[in-house]
């Protein structure tokens, strides 16, 4: 490689002065406009400051003189040949002479340092100049080392001729140093900035692009060819510097040898906390002595660098796992509700989809030869461009067996390249690789695999999952299908949910026994699914909770709360890791249990540290965190400081939030929040970390559930506050539906039981009042027969059955029975099937048809009747057809719409007339229902109960306590959608519906 | 109305067996009552001239379902009301197979019995038609 010098000797580095005057002290006598002026004593002074100067003062006459009408190029060699005339004492030293009389009368060639030439640029500029020259130059030292010489020179013109060189050299080498570092200093924190500026400001997926760029200008900075950084978490990155920088490390030893390969290295490594996190290194192919400081300053950038890519890979990591969340749920609901005939035509879609999400050629499903699933579903897709499609494809059924087909049958996972000696389906479409994952807990499926057109060396590290879970929603849900019974449908649902989320899932009894539990769960200890079932709390659990249970969280957990806290999980091996556990209740009235959620907080634990232990990656971190952080002193809880995400969170500027209090931001404070609040603190100091729960608002006016983590920690050297504040809205509503899911499924599997064994009894009580009523008739033959038989007038009896009131008896039990009858077959619907299907159909329409039924229906019992209440419509006219059955979603409305007008009736000393707020509007892939009325409101009791059948508020007579259960089996059950309560206690009441869109 | 059309009623709930039968017989039908699928074979087997029978789904000794796939096959001619308390009872392929439709299917409890007269009648018509 050429060696690449930055600046040829002998060129002018800058003009330090562009004037160019010669200086007074060099002007020639005849030049002196008042040489009255000039006394021989001070001339005499100036000559004896020049011959003291450390500067070299010195001057060449010619001989014979050079003419200045020759042209540049003839001139410059003849400037060489002069002879010295006089000099002062650091000019003789530097030549190695005691006096300038030594040197008086020799050659301008013997006495030049340097090769014979290199001053030819200067000379070009002089004569340029009109025989003047101000400036710097890189000068030669005869030791080979580079100088930076400030050099002043002015020739003597007589008579057209350059008769003599007056001329002055200054050694600024050591200035120029100074100067240059420190220009470069400014520029280096400039340049730092700007990297901390853009950098952690660029979109995740271009932070390695600027991560480059950043690595680029830092090379054009320290003026070096490569600069590479790895990090220890695989990222390496090399940036090739093109164009030159400024001279900075200044060569020492000049590499004349071309081939010579030489060059300089510098590799830092870049630590953390006392942790090696990666390295950076810079080469140039000169020869040169690193600055000391350089290594600060590579480290220094080295750490920004990463943690900018580490932010990036938090926030992707995020992203992704957001996406396939998004993607999953989806999945879940597009199979909600599928009947078993569509179930082919719909997982088939979904291969596509879920192909599409891999990013991969193919995907099938491979199933036991004697499993139904062989037979029921089509078994892969793949891609038409990239793979041929064999028979076997489509068949719907592969030969299971082969090699790795025992170890799939463990659970484990395959991920080989197709060698021609198993799947054969594989080898005849032409596919290279393939990754499958055994699922032996999903009921219908074994395993579920993607193939790739060419050699995939590694898989990307989400597919395995992804797939893990796709497989078992796929699997679930033909489960689901097949199975009878809404009771069995639910809880596959609720596993494939929890399968979702992530984090480990525990049902666990009163005594702590483990009655249920998840993949994870069972991955994140080491045990089989089977082994973990035999364990119990105390075996996982590494401090002893029970007395916790009894004096700390159980009386959260009684209101119906859930709790959060962190804890230690130990594996079968042995070994510990912390957790945070979300505990709540699950009461199925048969029996109360506790439902865990237990998530791995390894990483957020370290993050913490780091951040705590770290105070110059604190900056990085702290608002490269997912999680808000909030800073507080350590005496109160006024705000010193946020990170960007908390700020994103309360969805204001970082200004408003600083020197306030956390409760300015809650959604509904009462007096003695902000004293609650400020206690935790007294607790934080006492007994450590504590965590707390709150409403906040946000910016779209609506409220957000957050958990907030207060421990106290040292920021350089000071006791401070820290909150981790986490947003738990999903998580709450989530654990909320489950939970309501769970319950409603119980107790309407219950109902739907019971009603069964009433209808007989039911049938007796009215076919045999309508007997008896057919049988006292007179006017039929048969009653009239046995009548004369026994001598009685049928007319008489009559009379007297009815003067005695039997015939209001029996009209009684008539209406008593079709009454039981009724609430009977609503039960029913808990567990009937969709007996009709979708249909798509305008919800702006049904819901006017609820609306004039409604108001068409006068109930005497109501004090003012439904006429009277003013119904808003805020309907959304643009929303697509939305596939349901009309005539349910008609009964839902009317339902919510009666509800609304009962409990606006009993808000007796409201002013506002009665007003009912009917919305409808889209809402991402749903349609959503809003009945909203400003009624007496619900308590937080109330809301949770409103959809548990037999739950009324309403008195004896009034209603039955099943209008919402029906309700909400209808919407969940029978359209795959969610309704939900809101409210607010004298408000009032709004109720949502989401239907999916299709 | 024929007075002589016989119909067997086979319901293991003594009461609705009771009230199905009264009423029945007000319609002027011949009714014979049983209370498991033992008796109602042997019913079938030795009474020629049953048009009608109706059937509880769940019995004693075995299902409604299986109860009529026998029934049929003794006495083709045989017509076949389901009177039943499940919801979620449908009809299977083999019993419309033999001639069945939902509206063959009754749910328990009928609030107004007439609606059990126009079924039997309807039956009746349509074994007329058939044969």
């Amino acid at each position: 490689m050429q060696a690449r010098t930055t600046r040829a000797i002998g060129e002018p580095v800058s003009k330090l002065n562009s004037s160019p005057e010669p200086t007074p002290a060099l002007r020639k006598d005849s030049d002196a406009k008042r040489p009255d002026a000039i006394r021989p004593e001070s001339r005499e002074g100036l000559g004896r400051l020049i011959d003291h100067s450390s500067d070299e003062a010195f001057c060449f006459r010619f001989d014979p003189p050079i003419p200045t009408d020759l042209p540049v190029d003839e001139q410059i060699p003849l400037l060489y040949q002069s002879v010295l005339v006089d000099c002062n004492g650091a000019f003789a030293r530097s030549r190695g002479a005691g006096s300038p009389h030594e040197l008086i009368g020799k050659g301008f060639r013997d006495l030049l340092l340097g090769p014979p030439g290199w001053l030819d640029g200067v000379f070009r500029e002089f004569i340029k100049l009109g025989y003047r020259f101000r400036g710097a130059m890189l000068a030669p030292d005869p030791d080979g080392t580079g100088r930076t010489i400030r050099a002043n020179a002015f020739g003597e013109v007589r008579d057209g001729s350059l008769y003599q060189i007056w001329g002055s050299d200054q050694d600024i080498t050591e200035l120029q140093r100074v100067v240059e570092e420190n220009s470069f200093r400014q520029r280096f924190q400039r340049f730092l900035t700007q990297l901390t500026d853009q950098l952690f400001e660029m979109p995740s997926d271009r932070v390695v692009e600027g991560v480059r760029d950043s690595l680029e200008r830092l090379g054009d900075l320290i003026d070096v060819d490569t600069v590479r950084l790895s990090s220890l978490d695989g990222a390496d990155i090399q940036a090739v510097i093109a164009s030159p920088g400024p001279t900075l490390n200044r060569p020492l030893r000049r590499t004349t040898d071309a081939e010579d390969p030489g060059g300089s290295h510098l590799a830092v490594h870049i630590q953390r906390s006392g942790n090696a996190i990666g390295r950076i290194t810079v080469s140039t192919a000169r020869e040169l002595e690193w600055p000391d400081e350089r290594v600060d300053q590579l480290r220094l950038v080295g750490k920004l660098l990463i943690a900018a890519l580490e932010k990036s890979d938090i926030e992707r990591d995020i992203e992704k796992r957001r996406v396939f969340d998004r993607f999953a749920l989806a999945l879940s609901y597009r199979f909600q509700g599928t009947e078993l005939a569509d179930l082919p035509a719909a997982v088939m879609a979904e291969l596509v989809s879920v192909a599409e999400f891999l990013d991969v050629d193919a995907i099938f499903i491979t199933a036991p030869e004697d499993s139904e699933a062989a037979f029921t579903i089509p078994c892969a897709w793949a891609k038409p461009d990239r793979l041929k499609t064999a028979s076997e494809w489509s068949r719907g059924r592969f030969d299971a067996s082969g090699p790795g087909w025992n170890q799939l049958v463990q659970g484990e996972t395959l991920s080989r390249g197709v060698d021609g000696t198993e799947r054969g389906f594989l080898v005849a479409a032409g596919a290279r690789s393939y990754l499958e994952v055994g699922l032996p807990q999903v009921p219908y499926l074994c395993s579920i695999g993607v193939a790739n057109a060419e050699l995939t060396a590694t898989w990307p590290k989400t597919t395995e999952p992804v797939m893990r879970i796709i497989g078992q929603i796929i699997g679930w849900t033909m489960r689901r299908v097949r199975t009878e019974g809404a009771l069995r449908e639910s809880q596959a649902r609720f596993r494939a949910l929890l399968e979702q989320s992530g984090d480990a899932f525990f049902r666990i009894s009163p005594t702590g026994r483990i009655l249920e539990a998840n993949v994870q769960a069972s991955r994140s200890l080491g045990y089989t699914t089977e082994g973990l079932l035999s364990k119990s709390l105390a075996d996982i659990d590494t401090a002893d909770q029970d007395h916790r249970y009894r004096t700390e969280l159980w009386p959260e957990l009684e209101k119906g709360q859930f709790v959060t806290f962190e804890a230690e999980q130990r594996r079968r091996d042995g070994s510990t890791f912390p957790v945070e556990v979300r505990l709540g209740t699950l009461d199925t009235r048969e029996r109360v249990q506790l439902l865990a959620l237990v998530r791995d907080i390894t990483d957020r634990r370290r993050l913490e540290q780091q951040i705590v232990r770290s105070q110059d990656a604190f900056e990085d971190i702290f608002n490269a965190m997912s999680d808000g952080v909030v800073i507080h002193p350590e005496d109160s809880l006024e705000i010193l400081e946020v990170n960007d995400r908390m700020c994103e969170l309360l969805g204001v500027a970082k200004e408003e939030v600083l020197h306030a209090h956390p409760t300015d931001f809650y959604a509904n404070p009462t007096a003695t929040t902000r004293n609650d609040v400020d206690q935790m603190l007294q607790l934080v100091h006492e007994q450590g970390p504590q965590i707390l729960h709150a409403e906040i608002r946000t910016t779209r006016g609506s409220s957000a559930s957050i958990e907030v983590r207060l421990q106290r920690v040292m920021l350089s050297g000071v006791a401070r506050i820290m909150a981790v504040v986490r947003d738990v809205t999903e998580f709450r509503r989530m654990q909320e539906t489950l939970i309501q899911t769970e319950k409603m499924m119980t107790v309407g599997g219950l109902a739907a039981g019971m009603a069964h064994e009433i209808n007989n009894p039911l049938s007796g009580i009215l076919q045999g009042v309508q007997n008896t009523l057919r049988r006292i008739a007179p006017g039929t033959p048969a009653n009239q027969r046995v009548a004369e038989e026994l001598g009685i007038d049928l007319d008489q009896m009559n009379t007297y059955l009815q003067q005695r009131g039997v015939v209001d008896f029996l009209s009684g039990i008539q209406e008593a029975g079709t009454r039981a009858a009724g609430i009977v077959s609503n039960m029913l619907q808990f567990s009937r099937p969709g007996g009709s299907n979708p249909v798509p159909s305008d919800l702006n329409t049904i819901v006017e048809r609820a609306l004039s039924l409604s108001a068409a229906q006068f109930d005497p019992q109501l004090k003012s009747d439904f006429r009277h209440v003013q119904v808003d419509r805020e309907v959304d006219l643009t929303l697509p057809l939305v596939p349901c059955i009309s005539t349910e979603i008609e009964q839902v409305m009317m339902n919510l719409l009666d509800n609304a007008a009962h409990a606006m009736i009993r808000q007796e000393n409201s002013t506002d007339p009665p007003r009912i707020t009917v919305r409808t509007a889209r809402d991402g892939r749903w349609a959503r229902i809003e009945v909203e009325d400003r009624g007496v409101g619900m308590d937080e009791e109330t809301r949770r109960r409103a959809f548990e059948p037999f739950f009324t508020t309403k008195g004896v007579g009034e209603g039955t306590g099943l209008g919402l259960s029906v309700s909400y089996f209808i919407i969940t059950n029978n359209h795959g959608g969610t309704i939900s309560a809101e409210s607010e206690i004298g408000r009032g009441t709004k109720f949502i519906i989401r239907l999916p869109l299709g | 109305m024929d007075p002589t059309t016989r119909i067997l009623v086979v319901e293991d709930d003594p009461t609705v067996r009771l009230n199905l039968s009264a009423y029945l017989e007000d319609d002027g039908y011949d009714v014979t009552t049983v209370g498991d699928s033992g008796e109602a074979i042997e019913a079938a087997r030795t009474d020629t001239d049953l048009s009608v029978a109706i059937v509880d789904v769940r019995l004693p000794s075995g299902t409604g379902d299986d109860l009529i796939r026998t029934l049929h096959e003794i006495r083709p001619s045989l017509g076949f009301l389901i009177h039943t308390g499940s919801v979620r009872y449908e009809l299977s392929e083999e019993l419309r197979s033999i001639g069945m439709e939902p509206g063959d299917v009754l749910q328990k409890p009928q609030v107004d019995m007439t609606t059990i007269s126009r079924a039997v009648a309807r039956i009746i018509a349509r074994k007329a038609r058939g044969s």
